[in-house]
């Protein structure tokens, strides 16, 4: 999703920097990388309570009729 | 203190006849190891690995150090002078809802109607997965239309598998996966090439969803292969295989005719839907007589290494006699700690015919040998 | 959701996006139950009074297009989101002020405020009197008393100061050990843009010295305690559910566990804590008037346990999944047996 970094937030007034918690002087965050992700699909209204639900992967193959494992390996 | 070197509660150790696993079940890794390691790993779990070393004889020290390194290496390992306060895994595997998955066959010459009513009694029983296999070449438009059916439905994965068609290209194929994605998988069978095409997808399978060509065909006799590369070495799997068959499992396979099973390969039917619910027909006696039948009662299997990360097939069995037999598509021979083809085995010609499978059994022999 | 009349409901308070903080599968368990419960996504909207008898012990609450009864109520889970009665859809600062002054209408809103309050609190006070997980009303503690109150109670802790310039961390440094700083109340989150902050604890030494003004604004700095790990422990109805945290491995995660790379994840694994240090966490708990919470602690290079800190409504998830607890379950089963009065 995204790569987390600890960031030197540049304050340049020292005013700023007087009036922050030491915390704030080394920051982490993350970019998102995929944006779009957060509104359309990914996620969708739940029809039995009322809430959202998210897209998630089987933690098994259904079938075995293809070894898709294979042809993925094989890209790499 | 004396200090003890334990793996780590979600590296899994697992002895099979000849060799050993480790399944570290956070990295989704297999590791191969022999048997003396697995048995070393036993007695430092309950033992000081001081005390473990001085039974050692002196000449094996190099050994030793050489498999303590490996652990370390790989990070299965940790030092404590406390192994009481790092339980294992508590083995349980449990889901609110009685079917998780689910293969669907769809004719859409016969209309959708059919495929409309499984869909909506699987959406109600709250099934989480599905595999839907389109038998009828359809066009990119038509697919594009039944892509977004499905995905209205409260299914939180799906696999699609159509019928290639030379209109079906990366640029066709992509915009629905980038539309839908909770389809996790778009398969082209039949097509001229084995070829994947992945695109990022943040929250799905190894972050990604993928658009396959694949050469074979969709038909239920392709299923039950065993290999290698099907192995999974999640807490999830290892948890389901320990407990329950890891594939039949919470299962429920609706064919083209609304045929009713626990698995599309297998014969016996629970009734059609157009006449009893997926709901009724799950309750019949019998359809989750397989369900129990863990990889620890399956012959052979049982002294395989890889019984918890392997899939299972009580569909396709060495011995259609024996429902325990060992899946017949598998290669492994545990007691040799080889692999070799399944299909030349002449222990199984018996059961390859008795299912029907000569001819795949041929195809298969003529790829493998190109 | 609600068919006529519906006895021993639950009633859940969590946020329309809860999804991913394991509401969702709660849920599932609750429909697998046959546990009634109304969400309250908390984000969106509210509950409304429609009528009280302080007399006969009566008061109906309105949730969407459904009323129901206080008293058919059984079992309350706090989760997230502000807890307050619906106001009415108007403005009572102009009506007022059409009828009286612009002055009047000013001090009106300030009182139908206070009305509005006293009303919410003391019906969220009756609805928290039933069997309830966690409490709106005591969602976040105050960092520094718990620390102190822990010291009391015989927890270890790490050395605390609150410190406003850099002639005191210089004094600091004469001392052996490495020093941390973090926020008081709670690090800052929050997205901006593409950008996802999220105030983490950080060493002192990693501060970049030109930064550092002669005077700041007061700030915890902590002694960095060396460990061998972390501990995560969730204590749901005095059960501790407790998962040591490895992650000294990878220099990235080493100030803090949540600063984790995708490729090699850190190690969650099941714990079991000291009897006597679970009974110290619990009466700390007791003494905050909580009865759920989620512990940080840090078991030292010394073999000692430190005591960092406890969020009230803390995830429970993260501890869930990688220990195979099934604290989704657990949680739900104990909603639903408090169904059956």
């Amino acid at each position: 999703m995204a790569e987390g970094k600890y960031s030197t937030v540049e304050y340049s007034e020292s005013d700023t920097l007087a009036s922050l918690p030491l915390y704030y002087l080394r920051l982490y965050y993350m970019d998102i990388l995929f944006q779009e992700d957060k509104d359309n699909q990914l996620y969708s209204e739940c029809k039995f309570n009322r809430g959202i639900t998210y897209a998630t992967p089987c933690h098994k193959h259904i079938s075995t009729r293809f070894n898709l494992t294979k042809c993925l390996k094989s890209k790499e | 203190m004396s200090k003890y070197c334990i793996l780590f509660a979600d590296c899994i150790p697992v002895r099979g006849s000849r060799k050993s696993v480790i399944s570290d079940l956070t990295r989704s890794k297999t590791y191969m190891i022999p048997n003396s390691l697995y048995d070393l790993i036993i007695q430092l779990s309950e033992n000081p690995i001081d005390k473990v070393k001085g039974t050692i004889p002196e000449s094996q020290y190099p050994v030793f150090e050489q498999y303590i390194k490996f652990l370390e290496d790989r990070e299965l390992v940790f030092y404590t002078s406390h192994p009481e306060r790092f339980p294992a895994l508590k083995e349980q595997y449990e889901e609110p809802f009685e079917i998780s998955n689910a293969i669907v066959r769809v004719d859409t010459s016969q209309g959708e109607a059919l495929m409309e009513t499984t869909l909506e009694q699987l959406e109600q029983l709250r099934c989480k997965h599905l595999q839907i296999i389109l038998e009828q070449a359809l066009s990119i438009v038509e697919l594009e239309a039944i892509a977004a059916k499905i995905t209205d439905y409260q299914f939180r994965s799906v696999e699609l598998d159509v019928p290639y068609h030379e209109s079906f290209t990366d640029e066709s194929c992509m915009p629905i996966l980038k539309n839908n994605r909770k389809i996790q998988n778009l398969v082209l069978y039949n097509a001229k090439e084995d070829r994947c095409v992945t695109q990022a997808n943040f929250r799905t399978l190894e972050g990604m969803s993928n658009l396959f060509y694949i050469t074979s065909g969709a038909q239920d006799l392709n299923c039950g292969q065993i290999h290698r590369n099907l192995f999974l070495s999640s807490m999830e799997f290892v948890m389901e295989s320990k407990l329950k068959n890891n594939c039949l499992n919470r299962k429920v396979s609706v064919d083209s005719q609304g045929v009713i099973r626990n698995c599309p390969s297998m014969s016996e039917s629970f009734g059609n839907i157009t006449e009893t619910s997926i709901s009724e027909a799950i309750e019949k006696p019998g359809f989750k007589k397989l369900w129990d039948i863990t990889k620890d009662k399956v012959n052979v299997c049982k002294d395989c290494e890889f019984r918890y990360v392997c899939t299972d097939c009580r569909a396709y069995v060495e011995d259609p006699a024996d429902i325990h037999s060992k899946p017949l598509k598998c290669g492994y021979d545990p007691y040799k700690g080889e692999w070799s083809d399944w299909t030349s085995n002449p222990l199984k010609q018996k059961a390859i015919e008795f299912y029907g499978m000569q001819e795949l059994v041929q195809v298969q022999e003529t790829s493998t040998s190109q | 959701m609600f068919g006529e009349k519906t006895s021993n409901v639950i009633i859940i308070f969590c946020q329309y996006t809860s999804a991913t903080d394991g509401i969702e599968q709660v849920l599932h368990w609750l429909d697998h139950l046959q546990a009634p419960y109304l969400r309250v996504n908390c984000d969106k909207e509210r509950l409304s009074l429609e009528y009280l008898d302080l007399a006969n012990d009566q008061i109906v609450l309105r949730h969407n297009e459904s009323t129901f009864d206080l008293a058919d109520v059984s079992a309350v889970w706090y989760w997230r989101g502000g807890v307050s009665l619906a106001v009415p859809q108007y403005d009572p600062s102009s009506i007022v002020q059409e009828i009286f002054s612009e002055d009047f209408g000013r001090e009106a809103v300030k009182n139908i405020g206070m009305e509005q309050r006293t009303i919410a609190s003391y019906v969220f006070g009756k609805l928290f009197k039933k069997p309830h997980i966690n409490d709106p009303y005591r969602t976040s503690v105050n960092k520094l008393q718990v620390l102190e109150i822990a010291q009391e109670i015989g927890l270890k802790v790490p050395k605390t100061y609150l410190l406003s310039s850099s002639k005191q961390i210089a004094e600091l440094a004469g001392e052996s050990s490495d020093y941390i700083t973090k926020a008081a109340h709670e690090g800052i989150m929050t997205t901006i843009g593409r950008r996802f902050y999220n105030g983490l604890t950080a060493n002192l030494a990693d501060i970049e010295s030109t930064l550092l003004n002669e005077k700041f604004h007061p700030s915890l700095v902590q002694q960095c305690i060396e460990k061998q790990y972390e501990i995560r422990s969730y204590c749901f109805m005095d059960e501790f559910y407790s998962m040591a945290i490895f992650s000294q491995n990878d220099d990235t995660t080493k100030t803090d566990f949540r600063a984790f790379t995708q490729d090699c994840p850190n190690r969650y694994v099941p714990y079991k804590l000291p009897k006597e240090i679970e009974e110290k966490l619990l009466r700390l708990i007791k003494r905050l008037g909580l009865n759920c919470g989620s512990f940080d602690l840090i078991y030292s290079a010394e073999d000692e346990y430190q005591f960092l800190e406890v969020n009230p409504v803390g995830q429970w998830m993260m501890t869930s999944v990688p220990c195979n607890y099934y604290l989704e379950k657990r949680t739900a089963l104990w909603l639903k047996e408090n169904t059956v009065q």
